[in-house]
């Protein structure tokens, strides 16, 4: 009786979470209906000449008294005005008129948006740095330790979760020449870490060109961008010497509008930005903000938004429009997992990138963060390096270099379209003139297994670095190696040519199994046999204790009630999860892990 | 002068056992209390130590023998709560198998002492027992398998006349 109560209960709590996520998914779609008082953006059809346009504007505003604040000219888009309507109508009503004529494409309100409100206290956590591996560049900055979306040494795994940015380092520090457009709340361009890449930027909410960020976001983003870095201070920016374009359209209460917005973005286009980063968004389309990136040759790369929403299924702008220029980036942490804040999409957001206790530059200072706003400008450092590397590569050239080359997880698949995060040195490494790769043959079979190594990589390298996944290395261009123990190796090849280093890394690539011998079905305690115990992913070991075919908690407390029977009836090979040697509780503690 | 030679030869013996005790690899299974005393119809609790068990623990199984069933039987066994997994089996009449896990692994390497079972007593009539332990296998969080030293405990179990004598010998 009492377990119906609660499977009743639990079934209430979840009918109460799914009505409350749906209400908040409507609330979303609707958007908070905010926009500024009186103001329209209009787009009108190309109806031959800037003169009859203009004509067939006055005389749509004559008609209801309203007046043209911004020409086409100031917005930048060919045939787009923004009007200011007289206080005797709505803004909804003025919408509908000019929908209603024959040359409007386009009107809508000019909606407010919001930088995303900060997201919980993150801590410092300060990493022991490894020396300096070959074929990777560590700058000297003192707090490049806290910078784990750089390098991350925490997690154990032989894959960091990471953007491997020292190896990327070793190819690139980013070029001067190119410009990354932080349209934002400004940028503290005078902090210590920033003065030396800032350039002159302007201001849309005072209208001047003193673009200093009252609010913090916006210098935040510009830190992890391009920091200065090697100078003995603070922190690293992905791209070392590009330069920062500060763009402030959002108010040190971190609200903007539509039409500050696509100014910012036309601003950042003349000025000749090749990135421009949008760590902000709404859940509200807007046509003239998607016209205004489309009209951009720059990579928009834009934030997924912070509500742990579906954007499949509540697309958030402008990360998700579906324009050729613009990636979307949600936000992982730590371990390679999408944190619990972060949009995604299947189809939706690009790929993620590290958005949690991310340190990086605020005003005078420097603190955590967490967000898909973090996230965003890993890819915009990103992708500055790419660009400082090819300058002749387009939006769309750099864009896909990203999104082909991320480090894919299994457990990722279905958050992004790639199912991966960022890494910073793939793209760069497909760039270069030296290019690591290797094959081994055979990639899978029984101990002692001895695997041929060949050295495929392209540039004639002069030296060559293998590391085997077990702990021994060589230095030979085609190494042969014995592997002894069953489990699935990751190696890494690394080339050097005249200071130039190339990796290539195949993870779980040598798959070593035991030497096969049959296994006995265990007892179930009743005199009686479960079925024999398989191996269902095929990699040696017999994980389905019960034979039932999938690994389950049942298939640890079955080894571990069995223990006796295990040790004296069973291979060794087949059931020594935890490469013991021999059959023990640690396999049991292991295979519990595994489930 | 021979006599200050003698001394000076087993202060160094002293000295080499003193520092070699310390890091010699040790483990042993004990009781506590070592003794226990009870009247028939109580139920006195004993627990099961494992000392030295430096390299963590990842899970055991062991015997457990009450040698005298007149005087005293298993009661319940029950188990600390890093031993998330866990199996009494009884033998015989005097037996019980049990096995435990860490599959929290919460008795990591560098803790020296664990509580392994708390065991409950019957205690039936006026006699002696010995409670003892025997280890099938204990493994540690490093791939590896303890080979400890096991004690005995006395079980006592006073009536209305004289209380029995504990055999020295134990």
């Amino acid at each position: 009786m009492e377990r119906v109560s609660v499977s009743w209960i639990f079934r209430a709590c979840l009918l109460f979470m799914l009505i409350a996520a749906v209400w908040e998914g409507a609330q979303a779609e609707q958007g908070s209906e905010t926009y500024v008082p009186g103001e329209v953006i209009v787009k009108y059809a190309d109806i031959g000449s800037g003169t009859a346009v203009a004509s067939v504007a006055s005389s749509l505003n004559a008609e209801i008294g309203a007046e043209t604040i911004y020409t086409d000219e100031v917005m930048g888009v060919k045939g787009m005005q923004v009007v200011k309507v007289p206080d005797t109508m709505s803004v909804p009503d003025a919408v509908q008129f000019y929908k209603s004529n024959e040359h409007v494409v386009y009107a809508e309100p000019n909606y407010v948006t919001h930088l995303p409100a900060p997201l919980g206290n993150s801590e410092n956590v300060v990493q022991t740095l490894e020396s300096e591996a070959p074929g990777m560049t560590i700058p000297n900055d003192p707090d490049f330790n806290l910078q784990w979306g750089m390098y991350n040494t925490q997690n154990g795994s032989s894959a960091r979760a990471d953007i491997s940015a020292p190896e990327a380092w070793n190819i690139s520090t980013g070029s001067s020449e190119v410009i990354v457009a932080v349209i934002d709340s400004g940028v503290d361009y005078n902090h210590e870490d920033l003065a030396e890449n800032c350039i002159s930027g302007y201001d849309f909410v005072n209208n001047d060109d003193d673009p200093m960020d009252d609010n913090g976001h916006g210098t935040h983003c510009a830190g992890t961008i391009s920091a200065v870095t090697n100078n003995s201070k603070g922190i690293a920016g992905v791209s070392w010497n590009s330069k920062i374009l500060p763009v402030k359209v959002f108010d040190a209460a971190g609200q903007s509008n539509t039409v500050l917005e696509i100014l910012g973005i036309l601003y950042a286009k003349e000025q000749g930005a090749d990135i421009i980063s949008c760590s902000w968004g709404s859940y509200i389309y807007s046509e003239a903000l998607k016209e205004a990136i489309e009209s951009t040759p720059a990579l928009f790369v834009c934030a997924a938004g912070n509500e742990g929403y579906d954007t499949d299924e509540i697309p958030f702008y402008p990360a998700d429009y579906n324009s050729a220029n613009i990636i979307s980036v949600g936000a992982s942490d730590r371990y390679d997992m999408l944190t619990w804040f972060s949009n995604y999409g299947l189809t939706s957001v690009d790929l993620l990138a590290p958005g949690e206790d991310i340190y990086s530059t605020l005003p005078g200072t420097y603190g955590m963060m967490d967000g898909t706003s973090m996230a965003a400008p890993f890819v915009a450092g990103t992708a500055a390096l790419i660009k400082s590397e090819k300058p002749g590569n387009d939006a769309v050239q750099i864009k896909n270099l990203i999104l082909n080359s991320v480090d894919q997880k299994f457990w990722l698949n279905t958050t992004c379209v790639t199912g991966g995060r960022l890494n910073a040195y793939r793209p760069l490494s497909q760039v270069l003139p030296l290019h690591a790769e290797f094959k081994a043959e055979p990639s899978s079979g029984t101990i002692p297994l001895t695997v041929q190594f060949t050295d495929m990589s392209s540039g004639e390298p002069e030296s060559w670095h293998w590391t085997f996944g077990d702990g021994f290395e060589s230095t030979l261009q085609n190494p042969t190696h014995l592997y002894m123990k069953p489990g699935k190796y990751t190696i890494t090849l690394t080339v050097y040519k005249e200071g130039l280093s190339s990796i290539a890394e195949k993870e779980n690539y040598i798959h070593v199994k035991p030497p096969y011998q049959p296994v006995k079905a265990f007892p179930n305690g009743k005199g009686g046999f479960y079925p024999v115990p398989t191996d269902p992913d095929d990699d040696g070991l017999f994980d389905d204790i019960n034979g039932n075919g999938w690994l389950e908690y049942e298939d640890p407390k079955l080894l571990f009630d069995q223990m006796l029977y295990a040790i004296k009836e069973e291979p060794i090979g087949q059931f020594d999860f935890d490469k013991s040697g021999f059959i023990g509780f640690g396999d049991v503690v292991k295979l519990y892990q595994m489930v | 002068m021979k006599h200050t030679y003698q001394i000076g030869v087993l202060c160094a013996c002293m000295l080499i056992v003193g520092l070699i005790a310390p890091v010699s690899a040790y483990s042993l299974l004990y009781f506590n209390p070592s003794v226990v005393e009870s009247n028939p119809g109580e139920q006195p609790a004993i627990d099961l130590i494992m000392e030295g068990c430096n390299s963590g623990i990842s899970g055991y199984a062991l015997y457990l023998t009450l040698d005298n069933p007149t005087v005293a039987s298993f009661g319940e066994i029950t188990f600390p709560s890093w031993v998330s997994m866990n199996k009494v089996e009884h033998i015989n009449s005097t037996t019980i198998l049990i096995s435990g896990a860490d599959l929290g692994t919460q008795v990591e390497p560098g803790l020296s002492i664990a509580n392994l079972a708390h065991i409950s007593i019957h205690a039936l009539t006026a006699g002696y027992a010995t409670l003892s332990v025997e280890p099938v296998i204990i493994d540690d969080d490093r791939s590896g398998r303890y080979d400890p030293v096991s004690k005995t405990a006395s079980i006592v179990i006073s009536g209305a006349g004289p209380n029995p004598m504990i055999p020295a010998s134990k």
